[in-house]
């Protein structure tokens, strides 16, 4: 199971607050089609201006990347470069 | 409005060009003899970017009319260094990495070789104070300061 | 972990003996490629392109900061001659809230277009409202005077308070707050809320022995960027169109271009002109649609350039802010909580860089219990652009002076009190994510060592010290790595080269080819000549297009080594490269070829030889980390500021050119000293930009400032082949609070607004 965290004002609107989620998927996609059964109407909220962070990397363009079980994987703000 | 016919000497060339009489001299030099190494950055005398020399004296282009250089000698950077060896300003700015973006670097170096001629021993606090008319966003000075200090270095032999 | 003074070098080019970290060409110091170009006004900037039978362009802009356009008059203007065509935004297609640029980034091209041109609705000094074309600048100025536009002027609303205020005019009547739930079904001026929290800080903060707390503010500040925005557009028969334009990023003009006039991708063809600074500002567009469109209508090349008053009015700027800021601590100097809010000015569409405030602010420190929340505001100010490190600067200001001022409470030394509480490796930022390995406590150790830190003040002197952190990114980079008959390298990449990057692109290909840097010649290729490439930002460009130009140079080595095998008749894999050559690894009596042999015979083994890579380096781009220190001293009777001293010591990763890395350093921290001390935009209260040149926008010059000296931290990146790290951002996140610090200490009062003009400072001494 890989560990979910969502961005507190997404999880105000989809999940009644809940910012940890356990996961069964092997990758980020399978991720959100999961998150998008639970809570319906997420999948949009954490595909616009977000990155991903699993575990210590940071994806500012993420699709398909693999993630291994217990793997953390959190949905943060957009990072922009000046 | 009608063009003035203009004589002056460019970079040691006779230079014979038609120009308005409200156009500045760092237009004449951009736009009617292609000059393009005078950069434009305020139009307003403040960034020091469009510096250049008239009979010796160091200002900026777009604080003077063209008609005004009427017989005068200007010298651009397109003047600097010869055909096959640079400047040792240019040189050491090179070496010193003294540019970053380079679009300040023409009038720094105008600037930098008028002092040099002028005071070929100077202070780094003479060479702040001089190039002071020349904004550089990228540098912090640093670099700039030193390859000026250098070159007098170099140029005093 | 190296450590490279950045004092000591003497400025020596490319010696041939190589670096002291185990390379070869990868840290040394030649002159850069295109260094002759720039120093003899030859390379060509924006400005300095002339098309055939081209005209000019002039923008007619709003003098009001808040108004409905009731009408535009061109009559006037049609009838000057020389005009050949005049445009308003009724020229452009409508857009709707839900064009957005697909990905990651929320870029919102609904807001982008009318920024570029108005609809309805000016939102600020200097919003473009309509273009013309003549042929001669002065024409076309004087027409763009012969526009008549009637306004119904409203009340302009100018700072993030005032805007956030119940009764506050309100800019965007479809603009309603996102991240607060129920979505509110009433417009306001507040476009974003959010929130970044870890562990409990209100709780954890009930343990702590001393409290800090305080109210930071910041105003408007521009990029500063010498050279004015410039383009030229061609528009031809067929449709297609060309683009010559300095900017950071020339894909990132065909996709915003094409998008904003309604046209295909690939009928726009962007040429890359040199680029005279950007900082961030030019990351997004403003002339290049209305040039296309003009040209369009004209049939004509149409150039245009801003002036001066036009780039301070109507580009960049970056967000204005206030912080409000508390640290809790024990009294032997650990950290239990922080917490941060940040209200940052957009400007007249959402996006100032508030997220990335909140996720910067406390990253140096250690704390398991910390809370940010930011609030992106728009107000009647031209929309923020991306300025070196967006958003952390205004943050790293108010949590930097509330530790200098934690630090004096405690007595503890302000580098002690950071390095006790530095984030390190696996500390949790308060975004989430954990640190791999970074230069942090390097950096703070490095700061407590140098001589300038441990050398005594004088009277009216003070000393202040700050840390910094930036994320860095990645991104998609193109290379290709072209072996030319001779044996010389061309290095073709779609990065614009803002700050010397193509020594660094050089640098690198020699390293992995083992060519010799002097044979390398690095280029910024147009749209159609490589591949998609992101702009140039986010100090990605060393990081990841020098990933590309590793791989690319890997991928011709490869093709080199096939075309020996084939010679030698031997299995490819019984070819090595080794110090530019191709080796027969069994049989030592044959002899290598070199680059240059394989050159020669390219056409008898199968053609011309080159290598690509096109890659999207999505992670490893590795955090930096940066420490400041700077001396000032304070007249006490006029206020005014000296900056004596100043050092900059970073985690620069592998330095690939230590030179141009050193001027990153030295240039951020400029930026950030002239942010700190002098720069702001000051408005009328009609909302009119006061200080619209560089004589009353003062930046820093030469004489204001002192020689800035470095201190490199190398500790390699793990992510990067040569361990490169990002470093152009870094450097201006300490600056403000190195500055605010130091004058705080001199005068011994905390100074919470800047710029710390010297009135402001007199205001605080006699203040009593």
């Amino acid at each position: 199971m890989a560990k979910v965290e969502i961005p507190i004002e997404v999880a105000r609107k989809f999940t009644k607050g809940v910012t940890s989620h356990e996961v069964d998927a092997s990758d980020l996609q399978d991720i959100i089609i999961s998150l998008d059964k639970d809570f319906p109407g997420i999948k949009e909220a954490l595909n616009t201006g977000l990155a991903v962070a699993i575990d210590s990397s940071i994806l500012q363009d993420w699709f398909l990347e693999e993630v291994e079980q217990n793997s953390k994987v959190r949905f943060i703000p957009a990072i922009e470069g000046g | 409005m009608s063009k003035q016919h203009v004589t002056m000497t460019v970079n040691g060339d006779p230079v014979e060009v038609l120009c308005r009489a409200d156009q500045t001299l760092l237009d004449c030099l951009r736009d009617e003899m292609g000059l393009t190494g005078t950069k434009e950055g305020c139009s307003t005398g403040d960034c020091g970017a469009c510096s250049v020399t008239v009979d010796g004296r160091l200002i900026c282009a777009c604080l003077m009319l063209g008609v005004e250089a009427e017989g005068r000698k200007i010298e651009t950077i397109e003047g600097i260094g010869e055909s096959e060896e640079l400047h040792p300003v240019q040189r050491h700015f090179l070496e010193e990495a003294a540019l970053q973006c380079g679009i300040c670097t023409p009038g720094f170096i105008v600037a930098a070789k008028n002092l040099l001629e002028k005071n070929p021993n100077p202070t780094e606090e003479e060479a702040r104070y001089w190039l002071a008319g020349n904004l550089c966003r990228c540098t912090g000075y640093d670099k700039i300061i030193k390859a000026v200090l250098k070159a007098a270095e170099e140029m005093r032999g | 972990m190296t450590l490279q003074n950045g004092n000591g070098h003497n400025g020596n080019g490319h010696n041939g003996n190589g670096a002291s970290n185990g390379y070869k060409y990868v840290g040394t110091r030649p002159v850069r490629p295109d260094g002759v170009d720039k120093v003899t006004g030859r390379a060509n900037f924006g400005a300095d392109i002339s098309l055939n039978g081209m005209i000019y362009g002039s923008v007619v802009r709003s003098p009001h900061a808040h108004a409905k356009i009731k009408k535009i008059n061109f009559d006037k203007a049609l009838k000057l001659k020389g005009v050949k065509a005049v445009i308003s935004g009724k020229d452009f297609p409508t857009l709707k809230p839900s064009d957005k640029l697909p990905g990651v980034a929320p870029l919102s091209f609904y807001d982008m277009s009318r920024n570029v041109i108005a609809r309805d609705k000016v939102l600020y000094d200097g919003h473009a409202i309509a273009a013309v074309a003549a042929t001669t600048q002065a024409i076309a100025d004087k027409a763009a005077k012969l526009i008549d536009v009637e306004y119904k002027i409203l009340k302009p609303v100018m700072t993030a308070a005032d805007a956030m205020k119940e009764k506050a005019p309100v800019l965007h009547d479809d603009l309603f707050t996102e991240g607060v739930d129920p979505t509110p079904k009433k417009a306001s001026n507040i476009a974003k809320r959010t929130e970044l929290k870890l562990g409990d800080p209100e709780v954890a903060m009930q343990s702590a022995d001393f409290i800090v707390e305080g109210d930071y503010s910041t105003e408007t500040v521009h990029q500063g960027y010498i050279e004015p925005h410039a383009c030229a557009a061609n528009f031809a028969q067929d449709g297609s169109v060309s683009i010559w334009a300095s900017s950071q990023g020339a894909f990132m003009i065909r996709a915003y271009t094409a998008r904003l006039c309604g046209m295909s991708t690939s009928k726009i063809k962007v040429i890359p002109a040199e680029i005279g600074g950007g900082f961030g500002g030019k990351t997004t567009i403003y002339l290049e649609p209305l040039a296309l469109m003009l040209a369009k209508s004209s049939g004509r090349p149409v150039k245009m350039t801003m002036s001066r008053t036009e780039v301070m009015r109507a580009t960049g700027p970056t967000s204005g802010g206030t912080a409000h800021v508390k640290i809790g601590a024990k009294k032997d100097g650990t950290l239990v909580a922080g917490t941060l809010e940040l209200k940052y000015e957009a400007g007249a569409f959402p996006g100032s860089p508030v997220a990335l405030g909140c996720m910067t602010g406390f990253a140096p420190y250690d704390l398991k219990d910390v809370a940010c929340l930011g609030w992106d505001v728009v107000v009647n100010r031209p929309k923020a652009a991306a300025y070196r490190a967006p958003g952390a600067p205004v943050a790293a200001y108010a949590v930097e002076s509330a530790m200098d001022e934690l630090a004096h409470k405690l007595g503890i030394d302000p580098l002690t009190l950071r390095r006790k509480n530095s984030a390190k490796e696996g500390t949790k930022a308060v975004y989430g994510v954990e640190f791999d390995r970074i230069g942090n406590e390097d950096c703070l150790q490095a700061a407590q060592k140098t001589k300038h830190y441990n050398t005594p003040l004088g009277e009216n002197q003070g000393r202040g010290v700050a840390s910094g952190f930036w994320f860095n990114i990645g991104g998609t980079s193109s290379a290709e790595v072209m072996i030319n008959e001779d044996g010389t390298v061309i290095v073709a990449t779609g990065s614009p080269d803002i700050g010397g990057s193509r020594a660094s692109m050089a640098l690198m290909a020699a390293e992995v080819l083992g060519v010799d840097v002097s044979r390398i010649k690095p280029l910024v290729a147009d749209t159609e000549s490589v591949p998609y490439s992101d702009l140039t930002g986010g100090s990605r460009v060393t990081f990841a297009t020098g990933k590309a130009v590793i791989d690319a140079a890997e991928d011709a080595i490869k093709d080199m080594k096939r075309r020996a095998a084939k010679v030698w008749k031997v299995d490819f894999d019984q070819v090595d490269w080794e110090n530019g050559s191709a080796i027969c690894i069994e049989n030592d009596e044959i002899k290598p070829m070199s680059v240059a042999d394989i050159a020669q015979i390219a056409g008898k083994t199968g053609g011309a030889i080159s290598g690509k890579a096109n890659i999207n380096v999505t992670k490893g781009a590795g955090p930096g980390f940066g420490t400041h220190i700077c001396d000032v001293e304070v007249d006490p009777e006029t206020g005014r500021v000296t900056v004596l001293r100043y050092t900059a010591i970073q985690d620069v990763g592998t330095a690939i050119h230590p030179s141009y890395v050193e001027g990153q350093l030295q240039g951020g921290a400029a930026q950030g000293i002239g942010w700190a001390l002098n720069e702001e935009y000051v408005y009328s209260k009609e909302g009119n930009l006061l200080n619209t040149g560089f004589l009353d926008y003062r930046v820093p010059v030469a004489s204001d400032l002192p020689m800035i000296d470095t201190v490199l931290v190398e500790v390699p990146n793990a992510g990067h082949p040569f361990g490169v790290r990002g470093v152009g951002e870094t450097p201006i996140v300490p600056p403000l609070g190195a500055v605010a610090n130091a004058v705080s200490n001199a005068i011994g009062k905390r100074m919470t607004s800047l710029p710390m003009s010297p009135a402001k400072i007199l205001q605080k001494i006699d203040a009593g």
